[in-house]
């Protein structure tokens, strides 16, 4: 049964993925700028100026002179064999931008999740079972904190505080420099916002559980707290919660692009903003086309995530 | 003729008669620095900072600090045979850093890549319009013919002109610039990863011996200012030459960071496009340019550090000269109403109601708050966009915009701040001042000509007052001011000279004392 589900999901990714690419495509090309400014590495300063004619050689040169449709299917028909062309800007092949990109922004991302999970799970529990208590207050409002804090500017603070005024961790975000260590401080200051919802989901999703019935058996069978807590009503309330974490995996990627930005952490979130500004539709149809597979995939274990934890559920 | 005699000074042979230890007291070590982007280090790429390209690459002319030029891979000067045909002698001996001959044909191999558009560079087309033939004399000896007079050919070949390894070029192919680089300065390749990092080391081989210094170079984008501010100032890194002026009080009180100010090198300027039905009529750019106060923009903006605008060319220009008259580019506001009113604006009239494009971040952001301000003092209604600087370039060059905030950082050939920008043929005539469709002065059309046809200041003196006093009453760029740019260092970073252009800082005889 799973196996089908799987395999359903899996066709229906396929028209997914197609649009995806079709829109940055278009989007890409309709977005005012001219990529062959980019590509001649012309800036604001002024300080060099071109000749005549010398942006329309550029744009027959990147192929742009080239009827719409073309360009689609010519870039399409390569995507689809794994040729994303070369940077318009930095000449480099738009693959090997990509695969440079990817593990860091997915490290990012996931230890990102896993942080958040963990610690707004705690939260949202400590927060329903002491519901109208001190600590149910406290994870409240660190909650309520957590969803009102800009990243960009907890990701500053968190530099002022443990890169310059106590230097633990560097400021530099990046794994290759400097090591896992590097991605401490740029998952929390991304897993702030992320985990102050899941506490929120669960505190709600927990004090709905914990009134039914079916606690009030448990209890008076005799279970112990913990076990009627961790294993009976954490696993029917937890469904919403997934729900959640699957959403904000995608919108994590925001965020991700802030403190990318910030902590100068080489991944997919800041090549796909440089490149939008830059207008390096190539690379800018790459990366959106791999973070557009990268959300069917996360959606598709979200999906097995729940026939795994509740098998009533049909998908 | 700054000619290079060597001198041998305990086994070194360095250049221009100077012992070994004066020009490196102490060597060794890294310089780390910082900037915001390396896209692409091929030879003619457009750099910023230029510096971190002239690492790997030499030219045949040096800029020196005065922004004179000296004979670099060229062993002298030039010698000018008519006014379209140069003959340069080249330094023998000198090698590329893939052990490779420089010599008269990787000269012709350079020049004709970049004619041939192989680079996509910003330079491809001054060399395109210009160049006529490079022909190998001998294999020391290059002549260069151009198709017509080329006032500012000197410039160009050391500001445009860098030599990669023509083996190197062809064994990387299209990677060539991304994987590798090869040229024959005072760094080698060692790693490279567009817009993250680069490192260099030290050419044992460098043809100015006893140069560099240092024993590498390694520099990191890092995009946020603080944060490049904050990494400087916890001794991650040795100088920066980019920081917003807002985080100068940052480097109050810190003894071990030096900041030094260059000079006014950046002129701030609204071009406008004198196409646009609302900016045709001269009267309402002259509103405009009396509505703003560079000044205030200097005091609010930069800190202070900045100058006004007194000629068409910024202060340290060859061909600066102070205008007689600068009431027409001062801020007057009863002035800027009256040309409102006369054209049909303000009370009883029209809303005036223009959009002003400018990029994004801090400095443009502030800048564009000010101006529309200014403006609204004198009832213009202005609109601002922070848009990609992409973006906005081709708006300008589509001429699809009223006004566009815009940095000019020029040469010092006169032709840079003149005829690039008010000629009908000019490459930075934004306004469209006498080109096709934009506003006329035959008059001035024809000084700034007249004015290209020289890069000797002295010999035009005249045209360039009438010019710059013509350029003042039509108003096709609001001059606001020029910028000044800023380095910061450590204080072991020794001999290291804020450049007159920014960017162009000459890292061969740097040195850290640590």
């Amino acid at each position: 049964m799973l196996t089908t589900v799987i395999f359903r999901r899996l066709l229906l990714s396929i028209p997914t993925i197609l649009g995806v690419a079709t829109l940055a495509f278009v989007l890409g090309h309709l977005a005012p700028g001219d990529p062959a400014i980019a590509a001649m590495g012309l800036d604001m300063d002024g300080y060099t100026t071109i000749e005549p004619g010398e942006l329309e050689r550029v744009r027959r040169e990147l192929g742009l002179d080239k009827p719409m449709l073309v360009q689609y299917g010519l870039w399409l028909g390569k995507a689809l064999q794994g040729d994303f062309g070369r940077s318009f800007v930095t000449t480099e092949l738009v693959a090997e931008m990509i695969f440079y990109a990817l593990p860091s922004t997915v490290f990012l991302l996931l230890t990102t999740m896993v942080v958040a999970s963990i610690v707004g799970i705690a939260l949202g529990i400590i927060s329903a079972v002491n519901q109208g208590k001190t600590g149910d207050y406290i994870a409240r409002m660190i909650a309520i904190i957590g969803v009102s804090t800009p990243t960009f500017w907890f990701a500053l603070v968190l530099i002022l505080l443990f890169s310059f005024a106590i230097p633990i961790f560097p400021m530099n975000g990046s794994v290759i420099d400097h090591g896992p260590i590097a991605m401490v401080l740029p998952t929390l200051a991304i897993a702030l916002h992320p985990a102050a919802l899941i506490a929120r989901m669960m505190r709600s999703s927990m004090l709905e559980v914990l009134s039914q019935d079916m606690v009030r058996t448990a209890t008076a069978k005799g279970l112990s707290r913990q076990r009627v807590l961790l294993v009976h009503a954490l696993r029917n309330a937890i469904n919403p919660v997934l729900t959640v974490i699957g959403f904000q995996l995608a919108n994590l990627m925001g965020g991700a692009v802030a403190v990318e930005y910030i902590f100068s952490i080489p991944g997919l979130g800041s090549l796909l903003i440089e490149s939008i500004y830059e207008k390096d539709l190539l690379v800018m149809q790459g990366a959106v086309l791999v973070v557009g597979v990268a959300f069917a995939v996360t959606n598709l274990l979200v999906d097995i995530l729940y026939l795994v934890v509740d098998p009533r559920i049909r998908l | 003729m700054a000619a290079i005699a060597a001198a041998v000074v305990g086994g070194i042979v360095v250049p221009g008669n100077v012992a070994a230890d004066e020009i490196c007291p102490k060597r060794g070590g890294v310089l780390k620095t910082v900037d915001l982007s390396y896209v692409n280090i091929d030879s003619s790429q457009r750099a910023n900072p230029i510096y971190f390209m002239s690492l790997i690459y030499d030219t045949l002319l040096d800029v020196e600090d005065d922004l004179s030029l000296a004979p670099g891979l060229a062993a002298a000067m030039p010698e000018k045979i008519n006014d379209t045909t140069y003959l340069f002698k080249l330094r023998t001996g000198v090698k590329f850093h893939d052990g490779t001959d420089f010599d008269a044909n990787a000269v012709k191999a350079n020049v004709e890549r970049l004619i041939k558009g192989k680079i996509k560079s910003p330079y491809s087309g001054i060399w395109r319009k210009f160049s006529k033939s490079v022909t190998v004399v001998d294999s020391h000896t290059v002549k260069f013919e151009a198709k017509e007079k080329w006032p500012t050919f000197l410039w160009d070949v050391a500001t445009s002109l860098r030599f990669a390894s023509p083996t190197a070029v062809e064994k990387l192919g299209k990677d060539y610039g991304v994987k590798g680089a090869v040229g024959t300065g005072p760094f080698v390749f060692k790693s490279f990863k567009p817009k993250k990092n680069i490192a260099l080391t030290k050419n044992p081989n460098y043809y100015r011996t006893g140069e560099p210094c240092l024993d590498g170079f390694q520099s990191t984008v890092i995009t946020s200012g603080s944060v490049r501010i904050l990494t400087l100032k916890k001794g991650e890194l040795d100088v920066i030459n980019t920081f917003p002026e807002s985080q100068f009080p940052q480097f109050k009180d810190v003894p071990e960071i030096i900041v030094h100010e260059g000079i006014a090198s950046t002129l701030t300027l609204l071009p406008l496009n004198t196409k646009h039905p609302l900016l045709k009529d001269k009267r309402v750019r002259q509103a405009i340019q009396y509505a703003v106060s560079g000044k205030e923009i200097i005091g609010n903006v930069y800190g202070g550090a900045g100058a006004e605008v007194e000629s068409i060319f910024p202060p340290w220009h060859p061909a600066y000269v102070k205008a007689d008259d600068l009431s027409p580019i001062r801020q007057n506001i009863t002035k800027a109403k009256a040309l409102l009113a006369a054209a049909g604006y303000g009370p009883g009239g029209e809303k005036l109601v223009l959009t002003m494009e400018t990029g994004k971040g801090g400095a443009h952001v502030q800048r564009g708050v000010l101006i529309q301000a200014q403006l609204k003092a004198v009832g213009i209604e202005l609109k601002v966009k922070n848009i990609s600087m992409g973006q906005a370039l081709s708006n300008m060059y589509a001429g699809n915009y009223h006004m566009i905030l815009w940095q000019m950082l020029g040469g010092p050939t006169i032709k840079d701040y003149a005829w690039n920008m008010y000629s009908e043929g000019g490459t930075n005539n934004h306004s469209f001042y006498n080109k096709e469709g934009g506003y006329q002065n035959p008059r001035a059309n024809e000084l700034a000509n007249e004015i290209a046809k020289t890069n000797d200041p002295s010999a035009v003196q005249d045209q360039i007052k009438e010019l710059q006093k013509l350029v003042f009453e039509d108003v096709p760029v609001v001059f606001l001011n020029f910028r000044n740019h800023r380095t910061a260092r450590h204080t072991y970073v020794k001999n290291f000279k804020t450049a007159k252009l920014k960017g162009r800082e000459d890292l061969r005889r740097v040195w850290l004392d640590k």
